[in-house]
């Protein structure tokens, strides 16, 4: 295990993001550069002139990693260099803003990883809202939680037809690490979103995001799984299903929930998950889940 | 082109070699994570003081040898515990809603044979002046002598029957302890250079005052008087005492309980009478129980392997009398009952409204405990007096009466006489690694377990050969195969001991915690003190403290 | 004797729109990523590359990315890897660029684009105007304005050598229809002589994982000057490096250039200065004033940023009255390039000569050598202080 990111950087204590900026890093190779917008990311990558990773980190506009990204790749392919290009955004910067330069590199198949590092708002500017907040999740720009779902952004690429999207969750390192190995086995615009607990704008202990983000994951409403070529479905981790009330209140952001709504969350949790069984299923039979329950033994 | 740009060259570049390892983000911090090693439960719960995790943990690894020498820092005897410890630790476990308990009570065994067939053990430390004497070969008098023994003391063990073993011997009958292995464990203990004087009673072949030439002095000479009910037709003749039966019985006499035997009691005494009956040739046999039978003293596997093999149980009946006719007893009167725990520990009967009935029987047998001869208690008091210091444990000391607290008895007894003898605290040689802030006295609570980060595993299967009507004395339960054993040993938590699992490592956000010798090392340059170390630790082995 | 001859070099003489001529100009630059995106009336540059590379003569890689906007963010990056980068764009593409402009500038990435000046809307339209280049004049690029299709492949050869010599992105202009749509027999230089012209980018700084090194990442206050700093460096040896580039490319192809440019200027009284395809309208003008007695002539700016002061004044400062045609306009303020020769000689001169700002051939209106005779006329009976734009109706 080689860790490429660096102590010292200035993640707030507990950040889950910083933990799984760490990881990926860990499943990178070393000929490889990094491509960060605006975000948690940016931050952490460490003030001019040091840097927080011993990799080379083109820090680009918000709205452009996965342009700026295709633009490394190709230019490393010109030149007959063997690089990976690896992008770190965060949800402002995929969900919102950098949607439309994804959707451009993944319509071409542009040759790079993406990893998003969802937390649910624009944390970095100070917890506003992003089509990846939740609905019912207070933030500064919802004061009364947000009125409208959060975007299925894997769904979007895998729209795509791209080789591999998948989501992921720092709380499950190994399954995370894994699906950076599949990642970059393949080529072509690869996908990856980590849901990541923040302690600021979730409104949770500095010792909590791991714990919450397995709440997140075994309540089902952060379903852990991939789709490759768009349309193979696989669970990788069968969760527990445990009630998606001990997850939303381990979070302040969701204080203000009664309990009509936290009933309409799990039963919009619940059908979510059987939209996601069937399409598993659709595909590759029951089968599907097979990688998720030699981990997890029925219960 | 490659030109010098001078005043003119870029500079919005991190500049080589320089990174953020020049911001000690440790000042950020107001805790600090520390490494601390915690009682496991099960630990806690061991009578004998046996260091469950870390033996267990040897084992895991393969290592054996380490494992049997760890279990007999504290326990001579981990083939006989293996076999006939109550096993609390198990009811302890962490592990214990989750997927079951983790078979500590077999792996005990499996680690104790493994000892009888490649132990070697651990020469004794230089032989010291001081002579101690110990009354009782039982198991908290050899616990005693063995612990003693290691530390270089001169031991000599008076014991009035004519084997060593106690209890073990003369009570736990050979299907449950085959006498090879009592046998075994008490040579291995011998091989300390004690000295024995068997079928030596004192105060009756050799006078107390044969002690006073010792420096110290450990009495344990067990619980051997019988309690009565103290109920009418008590005093007949076919009115016997469970104890004796298996004495009878262990001595090599075959006494034959033809008809229907009554056992009375709900203990591991009462099964071990009802089930060595079965086997000499009863009719029948029933246990008449006050408890419940999930409430039975007895451990659930004795209970279930006493009624695999045809013993009939009745629980929630008290005995209100033994019915005589014509001089023969012909019954035994009982009605409904619960018990009430008396403030003393001993418990009674409370009848319950409504009619009683005869329950017939040939045979009765008493199995519903002891209590010390109070001849011991004098002898046992009247020490200090000018003579050397005298300790009491084991059955006759305590209302523990299991063969771990027996053991764990001798060994505290031996712990404080090496520590009046040797002038030492007692807790010295709980010393733990230099690494470790040690908090010993916290036990783990299973909300500092991170159950989640262990997957579900069965628990190995146990499955015993108890069949209807048992006709010999061989062994009913089999022990673990080694792979079934590793296997085991690998589901337990190891609760509040470090493991060197890397879960802190990988769990700090900021990189500030690496591998040292066996452990980690908190970098407080750059700690920022969130706690996700400590909460991500699966085993309580890692606790936020104040930053100094 | 030109190098070119000496050498043996024989151009190819083809036809060629302004789109066309840029098109080779990229071919022979020989760019390893070419991001771009269409938009009328720079499409032909993009088809040609297209063809080009159809045909295996173009190696580079064509990326044909969903928006200008991505397109210059790719530039930027493909640029920082150490690639040598080309893209055209024009009007609302070139706004739409605008962040990621100051973003290449900024980062010193090298990068060189055709932009076809176009109309911007709102309301929609397709005609040549200057304002979407001009209005990126403060983004730190290099600009230069061409006049025809010949200068318009030339220059974007001697972008690359400027901008890859000071670390600063580089636009090359051209005007809509006039050069762009317009064919002109332009001479296609050899590989080889081009080669003696432009050497490879060998960045020294860029993001390499055996170097590993970030780019972009947060400044103070007192870095982020030091950085605005050296780009300004940068861009004073951008002036030297355009000169030379014209000197050397004079010298091997006959096509020598300036960075300011003179036409009859030397006793001139009136001095029309412009940029861009007005300029050869202009200099048929100056011919015409000067058969009829007036002593006019001509300054064309071909680099715009940085802004040739020194040049300008020199060629500037003995005439009486100046006039400037801009196909351009900020509004509320006029025409720019007056502005900026204002600025220029105000500083440079003690009571320098009017300058009279002129809006001609706004929304692409064809600007006739009448319509320019008729400037010369006015500037010099004008009544002076005249400090607001005069359009074509007051003419």
């Amino acid at each position: 295990m080689i860790d490429r990111l660096l102590p010292g950087h200035a993640s707030c204590p507990g950040c889950a993001v910083a933990l799984a900026v760490r990881y990926v890093l860990q499943g990178l190779p070393d000929r490889a550069v990094l491509v960060v917008p605006p975000s948690c990311i940016a931050v952490l990558m460490g003030p001019l002139p040091l840097s927080s990773t011993t990799l080379p980190v083109l820090q680009t506009a918000f709205e452009t990693a996965a342009a700026a990204a295709a633009g490394l790749a190709r230019a490393y392919r010109a030149l007959g260099e063997d690089v990976t290009v690896v992008c770190l955004a965060g949800d402002g910067g995929t969900y919102d803003i950098g949607l439309q330069a994804l959707s451009g590199a993944a319509e071409r198949d542009e040759d790079f990883l993406y990893v998003c590092f969802d937390n649910e708002a624009y944390q970095n500017t100070g917890n506003q809202k992003s089509s990846a907040t939740p609905w019912g999740a207070r933030t500064t720009s919802t004061p009364r939680g947000k009125t409208t779902r959060k975007k299925e952004i894997v769904e979007i690429l895998a729209a795509h037809r791209i080789p591999y999207a998948a989501t992921a969750s720092p709380a499950y390192r190994d399954d995370l690490l894994a699906k950076v190995r599949r990642a970059l086995g393949l080529h072509g615009t690869r996908f990856l979103n980590v849901t990541c607990p923040c302690v600021p704008g979730w409104g949770i202990g500095e010792d909590a995001s791991l714990r919450v983000g397995r709440l997140g994951v075994e309540s089902r409403a952060v379903p852990l799984y991939e789709v490759e070529d768009g349309t193979r479905y696989r669970i990788t981790h069968r969760p527990a299903g445990i009630p998606v009330g001990d997850y939303l209140r381990a979070q302040s952001r969701y204080a203000h929930l009664t309990a009509d709504q936290v009933a309409a969350i799990q039963a919009e949790v619940e059908r979510r998950w059987e939209d996601l069984v069937e399409r598993c299923e659709r595909v590759n039979g029951p089968a599907a889940v097979d990688r998720a329950e030699a981990r997890v033994p029925a219960s | 082109m490659s030109v010098d740009l001078g005043p003119a060259r870029p500079l919005g570049w991190s500049e080589p070699g320089r990174t953020t390892l020049e911001i000690p983000t440790g000042g950020w911090r107001t805790r600090r994570p520390v490494y601390v090693e915690a009682r496991a439960p099960c630990a806690a719960a061991c009578p004998a003081g046996e260091p469950v995790p870390r033996w267990v943990e040897r084992a895991r690894q393969g290592d054996y040898a380490g494992a049997w020498a760890l279990v007999r820092e504290a326990n001579p005897f981990p083939a006989v515990t293996g076999r006939v410890c109550a096993h609390p630790c198990e009811a302890a476990c962490h592990r214990w809603d989750h997927d079951g308990a983790v078979a500590v009570h077999a792996l005990e065994r499996f680690v104790g044979d493994w000892g009888l067939a490649h132990g070697r053990p651990a020469p004794p430390a230089a032989r010291r002046p001081e002579r101690v004497a110990v009354v009782g070969g039982g198991p908290a008098g050899l616990s005693c002598a063995y612990h003693l023994g290691r530390l270089g003391y001169r031991v000599t063990v008076y014991e009035r029957m004519p084997a060593l073993g106690g209890l073990l011997r003369y009570g736990i009958p050979a299907y449950r302890l085959p006498r090879a292995v009592l046998d075994r464990e008490i040579d291995s203990i011998l091989g300390l250079g004690l000295e024995v004087r068997t079928g030596t009673a004192v105060g009756r072949d050799v006078p107390w005052e044969a002690l006073d030439g010792y420096d110290a002095v450990f009495l344990a000479v067990g619980a051997g008087i019988p309690l009565r009910l103290g109920v009418p037709g008590e005093d007949h003749p076919a009115v016997g005492d469970g104890l004796a039966f298996l004495r009878a019985v262990n001595t090599g006499s075959r006494p034959a309980p033809g008809g229907r035997v009554v056992v009375v009691g709900g203990g591991s005494t009462a099964m071990d009478v009802a089930r060595t009956a079965l086997r000499l040739g009863a009719r029948s046999v029933t246990v008449l129980a006050l408890e419940a039978r999930e409430a039975m003293p007895a451990a659930p596997d004795e209970v279930e392997q006493a009624l695999a093999e045809g013993v009939e149980i009745r629980n929630g009946v008290g005995v209100r009398a033994f019915v005589e006719k014509d001089g023969c007893l012909c019954g035994v009167e009982v009605s409904a009952a619960t018990l009430e725990q008396a403030p003393d520990g001993t418990v009674r009967p409370v009848f319950l409204p409504g009619p009683s009935g005869i329950l017939e029987t040939d045979t009765t047998l008493l199995a519903i405990g002891q209590r010390p001869d109070p001849a011991s208690l004098v002898a046992a008091e009247a020490g200090g007096a000018g003579g050397p210091v005298r300790y009491a444990g084991g059955d006759m000391a305590s209302g523990f009466r299991t063969v771990s607290h027996a053991i764990g008895a001798g060994a505290g007894a031996a712990r404080l006489i090496h520590a009046r003898l040797a002038g030492v605290p007692p807790e010295a040689a709980a010393d733990l690694p230099g690494w470790v802030a040690a908090r010993p006295a916290h036990v783990v609570t299973l909300d500092e377990i991170r159950l989640d980060a262990f997957p579900r595993a069965p628990r190995c299967p146990r499955p015993h050969r108890a069949a209807a009507r048992p006709a010999g004395f061989t062994e009913v339960v089999p022990g673990l195969d080694e792979a079934a054993a590793r296997e085991e040993a690998r589901r337990c938590l190891t609760c509040g001991r470090c493991v060197a699992c890397d879960v802190c490592l990988l769990a700090c956000p900021d990189m500030a915690i690496r591998r040292v010798d066996g452990g980690y090392a908190v970098a407080s340059e750059y700690c920022k003190g969130c706690g996700l170390c400590a909460r991500e630790c699966p085993r309580g082995a890692l606790q936020m403290g104040a930053e100094r | 004797m030109t190098a070119q001859a000496a050498l043996g070099h024989r151009p190819t003489r083809m036809l060629l729109t302004g789109d066309h001529a840029v098109a080779y100009g990229a071919l022979r630059a020989q760019p390893h990523v070419i991001p771009v995106y269409p938009i009328t009336p720079q499409t032909p540059v993009l088809e040609k590359l297209v063809e080009l590379a159809e045909a295996g003569e173009l190696r580079g890689d064509l990326m044909t990315v969903e928006s200008e906007h991505s397109a210059m963010a790719a530039c930027i990056a493909a640029s920082l890897a150490g690639a040598r980068v080309f893209t055209a764009t024009a009007s609302q593409g070139l706004a739409l660029m605008h962040e990621m402009l100051h973003y290449a500038a900024g980062a010193r990435a090298p990068v060189v684009m055709v932009n076809v000046n176009r109309t911007l809307a709102s309301p929609w339209g397709f005609w040549a105007d200057q304002t979407d280049s001009l209005a990126q004049r403060d983004t730190g690029w290099i600009q230069l304005y061409c006049e025809s299709a010949q200068e318009a492949l030339d220059t974007v050869l001697h972008a690359f050598r400027v901008a890859e010599a000071v670390l600063l992105p580089a636009m090359v202009v051209i005007e809509a229809v006039y050069v762009s749509h317009t064919l002109e027999p332009v001479e296609v230089p050899e590989p080889a002589l081009v080669a003696r012209f432009l050497p490879p980018f060998t960045p020294t700084l860029r993001l390499d994982p055996a170097r590993p090194r970030g780019v972009g990442g947060t400044a103070t206050p007192a870095q982020w000057r030091g950085n605005r700093l050296a780009m300004t460096a940068a861009m004073d040896r951008a002036l030297e490096e355009v000169e030379t580039a014209g000197r050397l490319w004079g010298g091997l192809t006959g096509r020598a250039s300036a960075a300011a440019e003179a036409y009859r200027a030397a006793d001139a009284e009136v001095l029309l200065v412009t940029a861009g395809s007005i300029a050869g309208t202009a200099r048929e003008a100056v011919d015409r004033l000067r058969e009829e007695g007036i002593p006019a002539g001509l300054v064309r700016l071909r680099l715009f940023r940085p802004f040739p002061a020194g040049e300008v004044t020199a060629r500037l400062r003995g005439a009486r009255r100046i006039a400037v045609l801009d196909r351009n306009c900020s509004v509320g303020s006029g025409g720019i390039f007056a502005q900026e020769v204002r600025a220029a000689l105000q500083v440079a001169l003690d009571g320098p000569p009017p300058v009279l700002s002129y809006l001609l051939g706004l929304g692409g209106i064809n600007v006739s050598v009448e319509r320019v005779i008729q400037v010369g006329r006015d500037a010099l009976r004008r009544p002076l202080p005249c400090p607001g734009p005069i359009l074509e109706e007051a003419l």
